[in-house]
């Protein structure tokens, strides 16, 4: 996935450090949905501390399962198996766009509807990007630029990052981290499915916490 | 559950109560390492908030049809 290209916040805000935490999570899901991680980025991914007693969450412990991978798997094995997940011969194995999901079909009425709802809250599509609005990734980052702000926009409020992932990813997103994690071909990409299932299943109970 | 419970229940359930959730569930390894991920990976922001993209501005900044050197060279080599 190429084509897409980033317009990088000039300024970042002063957030509280749970919502830097969200951020950062969709933002490496965004980047991993996206494209097949580079070395770098897999190093990065890689845990050096030793788990504490305390970390014992599902999200800590796929997470832990998603670093193990990454310190074994290689940029040009990902390619691979990127395209055999996520591209493939004429239909996708495994389709990340919420249309999909929601409709049946992919480019349905949903994105008609994510489109409609991207533009009330003033955001522009990047001319250069292939994929629709509705792709995983794409969705990530939305809630990653909610969660942040801009130099232009403060951070969204918690009500609307909430209304935004109930509408536009909480019906879908976890049939679609099933399945990735249920296709024969994924191996790497069954731990970022689970790793983000459990962080989508956190993002979802907080939100009922807060509002 | 009588309506007192319910009252105690809906006061528990605050934003600090959500902040320690977060903070709990992310506790230990992996939001420190996402955040060293996230700084070194690009943002694949298919939309951003009233950014035109570069495309868009140079769209703007078109002022019609006008004569460029390319064009001017291809008249050239066109004139009989």
């Amino acid at each position: 996935m190429t084509a897409i290209q980033a317009i990088a916040f000039d300024q970042p805000r002063m957030v509280a450090v749970e919502d830097q935490v969200r951020a950062d999570f969709y933002a490496l899901l965004a980047h991993l949905f996206s494209r097949a991680p580079d070395d770098r980025v897999l190093q990065s991914m890689v845990i050096t501390q030793e788990p504490t007693d305390e970390a014992s969450t599902e999200l800590t412990k796929s997470w832990r399962a998603l670093s193990a991978a990454s310190a074994v798997v290689t940029h040009d094995a990902l390619i691979d198996e990127y395209e055999a997940v996520f591209v493939g011969v004429g239909r996708p194995p495994v389709i990340v766009y919420g249309s999909f999901y929601l409709a049946g079909f992919m480019m349905e009425k949903p994105l008609a509807e994510l489109r409609d709802d991207l533009a009330r809250m003033g955001f522009v599509r990047n001319a250069e990007v292939r994929e629709s609005e509705d792709h995983l990734a794409a969705v990530c980052d939305v809630m990653r630029a909610l969660i942040l702000g801009n130099l232009a926009d403060a951070p969204a409020a918690i009500e609307s990052q909430k209304a935004f992932f109930e509408k536009h990813m909480k019906p879908w997103v976890f049939k679609c981290c099933a399945a990735v994690q249920g296709y024969e071909k994924s191996n790497y990409y069954r731990r970022v499915a689970n790793f983000a299932e459990q962080f989508f299943e956190m993002e979802s109970q907080a939100f009922e916490m807060q509002c | 559950m009588n309506e007192a419970n319910k009252s105690v229940n809906m006061k528990t359930e605050t934003p600090n109560n959500r902040r320690n959730f977060l903070l709990g569930a992310t506790l230990g390894t992996a939001g420190a390492v996402a955040a060293a991920v996230s700084a070194t990976v690009a943002p694949v922001v298919v939309v951003a908030n009233g950014a035109a993209t570069p495309a868009e501005k140079d769209a703007k900044k078109s002022k019609g049809y006008h004569v460029t050197a390319h064009i001017e060279q291809y008249y050239e080599t066109a004139r009989m």
